[in-house]
């Protein structure tokens, strides 16, 4: 069990309130029809899977049911930041070159 | 408009209710009453004040509440709000509503989806720490604040009463489990049942 900020709600919740739901920042192609069938495939399948610094998705499913960044170490599980949807994360520049 | 629908958790006063007069923890059960979702965008300024010229009370902000004569209003969300009033005027407040937001934003009528209980007596703490997973310390839940989370395996919305009761609105398919699992919490303290709907 770990705290986890919620940008809306503004307060730290227990982990039980929420859900991950996958790898943030996913750029849907602007053009669909223009992609090959491997752009497409990567797009709807293929995701990152570091051991380190990444930005993920989550949702504060019990809470107020907003989907919401959350930027951390999948090693350490020590978690950098949580922002709303549509921000940009940057890290620290210490740890900015070992970021994606 | 009169109602006979059903309270969710009607037929659990049967023989569940403890008589103790020095029971721990007190249930009352306020049956069906009038709940309105209500949806607007909060950077569309004249959408909101038209809402709260209906309501006559400024939608209150994250994890607050507001009450007026008419209504509790309670946040979900950054764009939602559950109100809660009396059955005879939710028609009359869901139209006005429906008329302020002019097409730009939703009100649903869950009326009878939810379970609408109140805990009281000594032991609400404690019980409450036992089934939430949120810091429910009097400095932490002061009286007003509304959260979204869990209770036991069920996700509830919790709102803080004064004199340290505490207000619980479950899904109406989750609300047996939700007093089943008080009638365990309070086996040591004791648990009296009380309904509050007719």
């Amino acid at each position: 069990m770990f705290l986890i900020h919620c940008p809306y709600c503004g307060e730290d919740r227990e982990e039980e309130e929420f859900h991950a739901a996958g790898e943030a920042h996913i750029a849907r192609p602007l053009d669909p029809d223009a992609c090959s069938d491997e752009e497409w495939g990567n797009y709807l399948y293929f995701r990152r899977n570091p051991r380190g610094l990444h930005r993920e998705l989550w949702v504060h499913v019990a809470g107020c049911g907003k989907y919401f960044n959350i930027a951390r170490d999948t090693a350490s599980y020590q978690i950098h930041g949580s922002y709303r949807i549509g921000e940009r994360f940057t890290w620290s520049d210490a740890e900015d070159s070992a970021a994606p | 408009m009169t109602t006979t629908a059903r309270p969710p958790l009607a037929h659990n006063a049967l023989g569940r209710t403890a008589s103790a007069e020095n029971a721990g923890l007190t249930i009352t059960d306020h049956g069906v009453t009038g709940l309105l979702v209500l949806r607007v965008k909060p950077e569309r300024v004249e959408l909101v004040k038209a809402v709260e010229t209906v309501l006559g009370v400024a939608l209150p902000g994250a994890l607050q509440s507001a009450t007026v004569d008419l209504a509790v209003v309670r946040w979900m969300s950054p764009d939602a709000w559950l109100i809660s009033l009396e059955m005879t005027e939710r028609e009359r407040i869901e139209a006005a509503l429906v008329q302020a937001l002019d097409g730009h934003g939703a009100v649903v009528d869950v009326s009878g989806g939810y379970a609408h209980i109140e805990l009281s007596g000594p032991s609400v703490l404690e019980v409450l720490k036992t089934s939430t997973a949120y810091d429910v310390h009097p400095d932490n839940f002061v009286p007003g604040k509304v959260v979204g989370t869990t209770f036991a395996k069920a996700t509830v919305l919790l709102r803080a009463l004064g004199g340290g009761s505490c207000e619980v609105l479950v899904r109406r398919s989750l609300a047996d489990y939700v007093l089943l699992w008080l009638d365990k919490a309070t086996t040591d303290v004791g648990m009296r049942y009380v309904n509050n709907s007719e």
